[in-house]
């Protein structure tokens, strides 16, 4: 994937916004729960990532949406007599056009907090001024409170109607209160832009990844190292299951970035950011992830996998490493050598040496697990998933050794294997752990709490980026493990099936060949667990248009290329003005001819046999036959011509051709053609 | 199983990097086709479907959909590049409107080769209808753009050997040449680091006495042909009575050269490892009479043709 911040690709217009972000929430929001918009610019430029597989970096992204938004709004609902479509209508693929708008709206409480100008809570100014126009008392131009509710409302009929989802909705705004609806985008935003400014530095420091899945104890040890703003506290306390969802969208959308931690920290509960602005502040430091692979002795290797951000160079220079970009947002990986076991437990810095500010980093931990991620890559994993039908692997630094030895005993089978070679001095590691136990009152050790809750796996297939997209033909496996109580069945509804249930087999598996064949989106439930499947069919619209790598050649002078042994040859053509004499010394040049050549002659010369190749298939009879009033030069051609024929039948050639397969019959009537031919012009020569 | 499927998946993602390729490949393939799948990639590079490391990078990308005409088979045209469901049924839908012939068999890991016959017009007018371009004799008309390898070592930079990077060369003085650990002059040369892409480079002496040299930067295939041809040596050969070319397995013809022999007949390479050889069937002997000497490789002796007598 590419990386651009140019803005030509980002001229996407409205709609493209309001189909690619129905997309992201229908295939993010599970049936039975409630969902909120809480966009943020991570949630923009990964939807964008997610339809047009261009990484974006996360202003650009937000100033994209708000550009299209904005023109749209004045084209549509502010120029007198224009059709107000997109609070009224739906598109093309019957999503309301309200959508990308009511994402806009939480975009702006998202951005809110208290300036000189206004509290922290007036809305309508914010929302006014991202999208350039005038906040009026009880709305803004161009649309009243009663519309923006309306519009809301009926979102929410449209999620609930046509995909089962249930999209929250404030209890006040059911009131009459004119003000009311205003709670929507801002309950909506739940942490705002101050607050979720926060999070990057915390994740790192926490030591997690992007798409990591924080539990609830997790959450709670996270939320707690934050000093959040009073709106913030509020949404945490108020909505605790909302809040954890969308810091683990933020966690599953980070693109392991972070800012400085001292900027960060004197950041911390002030109002440094312009209200009303959708600038991000570009972030210098990305994270170094570890990956996983075992070679084909089932040796482990271990790798460092650094995060390349949408503005780091496509070369980072360490001075002892150069790392060339290798799509897909990362660099390459990089093999964690014996020596190098006392830094991946401390951590360690990588600058570049041609761009200081930006870092590369590895926080360091003594205890890492992996195990096979969605995409069936080995990788880092918060806690150890019960009863998983794929082994985890344990690292685990020497000091840490014991604890997690008896750890792993009181909450496996103990069938775990102890491997020592070929890893990081100082480091060993616990493979094929399979946790199968829920031991009470058990203090777990960080990084290996155990993970209960049943989870659908979606495995192999062919996917489409990282959402949940398979390709028309090969979906993925479907299993579901996790739970203290087997899970017997699951129920899909989808592309012309509804609540269906199918049974799965004894390793909780089911056959998804024959059920997710049509191209469509399928929700699979498990217990009170759904994940959402879309199925696509392929498209040519990823074809780069950019004229590179297509078929076409350049154009060139018509002329026959010939490779021929060495030796003197004469190359004829159909017509008997069309002769070239070519002497072949090295056999390493080819020989460009200016019409077609049928013929390839070599004479008789010492003890070598002459030989006469014809080097076309479909060879036709000579195409004219001149008369005796050709001039002196065309004499020369025609007496060359009919020369090399002539003689090379003296000696008994060897009558050849180049093809095996080409009709010998009919090449031997047309040499015969052509040497009566050849005969007739000598004598016609020597008559005159 | 690997089969249209993953030319569908290619195709909607559009380009990626080699490491996404791999992975996606290892997902899909079965126990028993994951060792073969080192074929994979030079199937769908030689056939035209993908193009690898494009412009020296780690990426891959799907090339546009075309009818390529085939040149070891007159008036017959092959269905290349991106594939969609779709695509395939418009091209079974309008090939048997006009009145073409259309041929499905499956190539090694199920990949569909699609082939129509019928006449140029007739081609043109069902390439026209799937909005694609048709393209007579390809194969032919590539043959006329490619470099040979002596333009190729007259036009390459001049570099410097990677520091700190393992150098590997390809041993031609083998019975079986082979790539070995450590410099040799003359050769082809390997660089790598453990991770990311290896660089090659090509030695060339200047002085023999010395056994002094300059180092060019050269792509894999073409440097271990540049070095042969430099030294005489024979990895290539075609055999006109079976239309028949063959490589020495470690010196795989370099992808656009190999993309001419194989869309002669959209037929696949095939490596047989017992008989140490590389196989390119049906390949048309003017194609390969000519790549040969591009290659700077020695063509077979004319008197072995056969004869028209």
């Amino acid at each position: 994937m590419e990386s651009t911040s140019n803005p030509d690709l980002l001229n996407i217009n409205y709609n493209d916004w309001n189909r690619i972000l129905a997309h992201y929430f229908l295939s993010t929001a599970t049936p039975g729960h409630e969902f909120y918009l809480a966009v943020s610019p991570s949630l923009l430029a990964a939807t964008y990532m997610q339809s047009y597989g261009v990484q974006i970096p996360l202003d650009v992204a937000s100033l994209a949406f708000a550009n299209s938004v904005t023109s749209t709004y004045l084209e549509q609902m502010i120029i007198p007599g224009s059709r107000r479509s997109i609070i009224r209508t739906k598109d093309s693929s019957e999503v309301p056009c309200s959508l990308a708008f009511l994402v806009f709206s939480v975009l702006a409480a998202y951005t809110m907090h208290k300036d000189e100008d206004n509290a922290a809570n007036a809305y309508y100014p914010r929302l006014a001024r991202l999208l350039s126009c005038q906040s009026l008392p009880n709305g803004i131009q161009g649309l009243t409170s009663t519309e923006f509710r309306r519009a809301w409302f009926s979102l929410k009929e449209w999620f609930s109607k046509w995909h089962h989802l249930n999209l929250a909705m404030p209890e006040r705004a059911y009131t009459t209160d004119p003000y009311s609806v205003t709670t929507i985008p801002c309950r909506h935003a739940l942490l705002r832009r101050i607050d979720l400014a926060k999070l990057p530095i915390a994740f790192w420091q926490a030591g997690y990844n992007p798409g990591d899945c924080l539990s609830e104890q997790q959450f709670d040890r996270l939320m707690k190292g934050l000093s959040l703003t009073h709106d913030g506290h509020r949404m945490l306390v108020e909505l605790p299951q909302a809040v954890l969802a969308q810091v683990n969208q933020e966690l599953l959308l980070w693109d392991g970035s972070f800012g400085d931690e001292e900027k960060m920290q004197s950041s911390t509960g002030s109002n440094a950011d312009d209200a009303g602005s959708l600038t991000e502040r570009k972030r210098n430091n990305a994270i170094i992830s570890l990956h996983l692979e075992f070679d084909r002795k089932q040796q482990p290797e271990l790798y460092y996998a650094p995060q390349r951000l949408a503005h780091f160079p496509t070369t980072f220079d360490t001075g002892r490493l150069e790392l060339e970009a290798s799509g897909d947002s990362e660099y390459d990986f990089v093999p964690v050598r014996p020596e190098d076991g006392d830094q991946l437990q401390k951590g360690f810095v990588w600058h570049d040496c041609h761009h200081k500010p930006l870092t590369l980093h590895w926080h360091g931990a003594s205890i890492i697990v992996f195990t096979k991620d969605t995409l069936d890559n080995f990788g880092t994993r918060l806690g150890l998933p019960l009863n998983s039908p794929e082994p985890c692997y344990v690292f685990c630094h020497n000091t840490a050794k014991k604890e997690v030895d008896h750890y792993l005993r009181l909450v496996t089978d103990g069938s775990y294997d102890l491997c020592t070679d070929h890893l990081p001095n100082g480091w060993i590691m616990f493979g094929n752990v399979v946790a199968n136990k829920v031991v009470p009152g058990l203090d777990a050790l960080e990084g290996l709490e155990i993970i209960d809750k049943a989870s659908i796996r979606l495995a192999g297939g062919l996917r489409l980026g990282r959402r949940n997209a398979w390709i028309k033909g090969a979906p993925p496996q479907v299993s579901v493990y996790g739970s203290d109580s087997p899970v017997r069945s699951i129920s899909i509804t989808g592309h012309n099936i509804a609540g269906h249930v199918i049974a799965l087999n004894e390793n909780g598996e089911f056959n998804t060949d024959e059920t997710l064949t049509s191209p469509g989106s399928y929700v699979v439930t498990a217990g009170d667990t759904s994940e959402r499947i879309e199925i696509i069919e392929p498209g040519l619209e990823s074809i780069a248009k950019d004229g590179k790598d297509t078929w076409e050649l350049p154009a060139t002078a018509d002329y026959d290329l010939l490779a021929l042994p060495t030796g003197n040859w004469w190359l004829l053509g159909s017509q008997p003005d069309q002769v070239i004499s070519w002497q072949q010394d090295g056999g390493s040049r080819l020989m460009r001819s200016p019409f077609k050549v049928v013929w390839a002659i070599k004479l008789h010369h010492n003890t070598e046999t002459a030989q006469v190749v014809c080097l076309m298939e479909d060879a036709s009879a000579p195409t004219w036959v001149p008369d005796r009033s050709v001039p002196p030069d065309l004499r020369v051609l025609l007496t060359q011509w009919s020369h090399a024929i002539v003689s090379s039948t003296t000696h008994r050639p060897k009558r050849l051709s180049l093809g095996s397969c080409w009709d010998r019959r009919y090449i031997r009537i047309t040499w015969v053609e052509y040497l009566r031919t050849a005969k007739k012009i000598r004598k016609m020569l020597k008559e005159r | 199983m690997i089969d249209d499927a993953l030319l569908y998946w290619l195709t909607q993602t559009g380009q990626g990097s080699w490491a996404t390729f791999q992975r996606t490949v290892a997902r899909v393939a079965s126990a028993t086709t994951v060792n073969g799948s080192r074929d994979l990639p030079m199937l769908l590079s030689d056939l035209g479907f993908i193009s690898f490391f494009v412009d020296g990078s780690d990426q891959w990308r799907v090339r546009p959909p075309a009818l390529v005409g085939l040149s070891a088979m007159p008036n017959k045209a092959a269905l290349c590049g991106a594939r969609t469901s779709k695509l395939v049924d418009a091209l079974l839908g309008n090939v048997d409107a006009i009145g073409c012939e259309v041929e499905v068999s499956r190539l090694k890991y199920g990949i569909r080769r699609i082939t129509t016959k019928g006449s140029d017009q007739q081609l043109t007018l069902v390439a026209k209808a799937c909005g694609i371009s048709y393209l007579p004799d390809y194969a032919g008309r590539l043959c006329k753009q490619l470099p040979s390898i002596f333009d190729l070592i007259e036009a390459a930079p001049q570099r410097t050997p990677p520091q700190g990077w393992t150098a590997r060369s390809f041993d031609l003085s083998l019975d079986d040449p082979t790539w070995v650990d450590g410099f040799q002059p003359g050769s082809a040369c390997r660089y790598t680091r453990g991770y990311g892409i290896d660089k090659y480079l090509l030695h060339i002496v200047v002085d023999e006495q010395s056994g002094e040299g300059k180092f060019l930067a050269f792509n894999q295939h073409e440097a271990v042909y540049a070095a042969a041809a430099l030294q005489g040596k024979q990895l290539a050969s075609y055999d006109p009575i079976a239309c028949l070319l063959t490589t020495h397995p470690q010196a795989t013809l370099p992808p656009r050269y190999a993309q001419a022999v194989c869309l002669c007949a959209a037929q696949p390479s095939d490596l047989q490892s017992g008989l140490g050889k590389r196989i390119y069937r049906q390949v048309d002997p003017l194609v390969a009479t000519n790549l040969l000497v591009l290659l700077g490789q020695s063509l077979p002796p004319f008197d072995q043709l056969p004869s028209f007598d």
